[in-house]
């Protein structure tokens, strides 16, 4: 059987090893970038290297960043005693375009997870405590999703906080903004409910 | 409700065929290997998204093509919703491949469903709910329930995720290899999840209990009492919140659970027992006995899941006819006569049952079979 030649096979598979990408899908794309030419793949090439060797880990909280510090941890606006603990820099991105929080951040680069041999070592919960420690923050909000391994992560991390004397809360389970209690999804409704806070004093 | 067409493409022996079905009873008749149950298994696909007989999308995809379709358009009030499930891929893609459709937009799955159709179905395979293993009786649980409460499904799928987890810790534990601390996230995460999964099954026992009891003494077991018990592997008590039960009951087995490396309480360790007069139908009943008994829960199931979300389940009722005796049969089919549609299959038409099936609407799959090249026939 005729197979294609050596260098858009190796295309094909780095395209393939991608997450969310099939066989089709990588093929499609391989034979798209070979049609464009040269320049449109020579782009796509340097902002491959550029990501890497210009964007690191903020020192602070984990962030991707182009500095040292990232623009949540330079800027002087935040307030300096609230800290939102998120698993990855793609939840945090979600929570600062609500607009809505002005506290600092703080990365954990995943969850817990046994069965994928995770840890707490593997994430970044030392550096959490020693940040907590040395801002004197009041509040630690923990956001981390609302899956069984988030919600884990959450226990465990209130369990270790407990006894530093802040406020530790929990991100909300809500429903859709707009949705009508009759079309929400009845997961959703019945999460909700389980989550429901205290109105009362 | 009640489907009113069923149309199916390349779906195990059919290659093309479309029924139309009135509401009430409805039979398919036809010899062995014809087709007969591959029609019901059609129809509980498109109410559950499931197969009874296969996990496989592959296996319902007739030999020699690439991809089978089934379409079946349901009423409800007076309201129509059409349900496609497509397995396979035209293209020649994966087998195993499943989508599904919604009045022509695509859903993500049993979800979207639950609450819009439904289906009970009796097939052979059912009597394991009698005859078979601790693991059977829960898979009929999750089945009714999960029919009727998506948020139950999301209970049961956190509490298996809960569950490999806290396995993997109690593993690292048992070599020295982690600390308390570790466990303590996931016995949170499975308590929360399996506690309402506790709850709802002795709810739906309970209502089980009530219903099947007098739907068995009507199928002809006479004096015979059928007593449904739920077994949970965390006793629930009135007065005691299921939480505190679960974690009283963790606490106390801890030992065992390291030593063996797995959560020895909870919901998967779950049991139903069925009695008549008093003695254990898997192990001492006959095989009548026990097909009574698995009829009875099953048409127990249909009444409580037409009471609970006012959607009324269509019956699929898979070669009862020809096993039950003519009093039984009869029975059965007055049980079932104030049910909106109840499809039911025979091999051969049961004289003795006369009039009722007079009145019924018949689909003969002798026919279907022929006309579009028949099944591969392992008939005989
Ligand atoms: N994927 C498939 N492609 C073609 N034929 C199939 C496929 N799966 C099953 N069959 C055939 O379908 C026929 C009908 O089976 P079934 O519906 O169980 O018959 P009945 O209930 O009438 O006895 C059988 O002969 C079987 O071999
Ligand atoms: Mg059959
Ligand atoms: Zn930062």
């Amino acid at each position: 059987m005729l197979s294609y030649a050596e260098p858009i096979r190796e295309l094909i598979e780095q395209l393939e090893a991608l997450p969310g990408i099939g066989p089709k899908s990588a093929q499609r794309l391989a034979f798209h970038l070979l049609a464009a030419g040269p320049e449109r793949a020579e782009r796509l090439a340097r902002a491959l290297v550029d990501v890497h060797r210009r964007i690191r880990r903020c020192e602070e909280c984990g962030n991707w960043s182009v500095e040292a510090l990232c623009p949540v941890c330079v800027a002087d606006d935040r307030e300096r005693d609230a800290i939102c603990v998120v698993a990855d820099a793609k939840d945090l991105m979600a929570l600062e375009r609500a607009g809505e929080y002005r506290g600092l951040y703080h990365v954990l680069d995943g969850l817990l997870s046994p069965v994928e041999g995770v840890g707490p070592g593997d994430l970044r919960i030392t550096e959490l405590l020693e940040r907590i420690d040395r801002l004197g923050v009041s509040e630690v909000i923990l956001a981390t999703p609302p899956t069984v391994e988030g919600d884990a992560t959450a226990e465990f991390l209130r369990e270790v906080l407990g006894g530093r004397g802040m406020r530790v809360t929990r991100l909300a389970l809500g429903l859709p903004v707009g949705a009508d209690l009759d079309y929400a999804d009845q997961v959703t409704v019945a999460r909700a409910l389980r989550g429901r806070t205290e109105m009362t004093e | 409700m009640h489907l009113r067409s069923l149309s199916l493409d390349n779906f195990r022996c059919y290659e093309r065929a479309r029924f139309e079905l009135p509401p009430g009873l409805n039979v398919i008749l036809g010899p062995n290997a014809s087709g007969k149950t591959t029609l019901l298994e059609a129809i509980y696909l498109l109410a559950t998204t499931t197969s009874p007989r296969t996990s496989t999308a592959g296996a319902m995809i007739r030999h020699g093509s690439t991809s089978a379709r089934v379409t079946g358009v349901f009423e409800r009030d007076g309201h129509e919703v059409t349900i496609r499930v497509t397995l396979g891929d035209p293209s020649g893609g994966r087998s195993s491949a499943k989508t599904i459709e919604v009045d022509g937009r695509e859903v993500a799955g049993a979800r979207e469903i639950i609450g819009r159709v439904q289906a009970v179905l009796f097939w052979v395979g059912e009597l394991q709910v009698v005859k078979g293993s601790p693991g059977d009786r829960r898979r009929f649980l999750n089945a009714a329930i999960g029919q009727m409460s998506a948020r139950y499904l999301d209970d049961l799928a956190r509490y298996r995720r809960a569950l490999r987890q806290r396995n993997e810790v109690l593993r690292a534990l048992a070599r020295g290899g982690s600390d308390g601390r570790l466990l303590a996230p996931w016995t949170h995460a499975l308590v929360e999840a399996g506690g309402p999964i506790t709850v709802d099954r002795a709810g739906l026992v309970e209502a089980l209990a009530a219903e099947a009891a007098p739907l068995h003494s009507r199928l002809g077991a006479g004096a015979e009492e059928l007593v449904v018990r739920y077994a949970p592997s965390v006793p629930l008590d009135a007065d005691a919140d299921v939480a505190d039960a679960f974690y009283t009951r963790l606490e106390a087995t801890h030992r065992r659970e390291v030593e063996r490396g797995s959560t020895q309480v909870g919901p998967h360790r779950d049991d139903i027992q069925l009695t008549i007069d008093g003695v254990d139908v898997r192990r001492f009943g006959s095989q009548g006995q026990q097909r009574t008994a698995a009829l009875a829960l099953k048409l127990a199931q249909a009444r409580i899941a037409g009471a609970r979300t006012a959607t009324e389940p269509i019956l699929l009722l898979d070669d009862c006819l020809s096993e039950l005796d003519a009093d039984r049969g009869a029975a059965m089919l007055d049980l079932s006569a104030d049910r909106e549609q109840m499809i039911v299959t025979s091999a051969c038409c049961p004289g003795h049952l006369g009039q009722r099936l007079a009145d019924a609407h018949v689909i003969d799959t002798t026919g279907h079979a022929a006309a579009l090249g028949g099944c591969d026939g392992d008939a005989g």
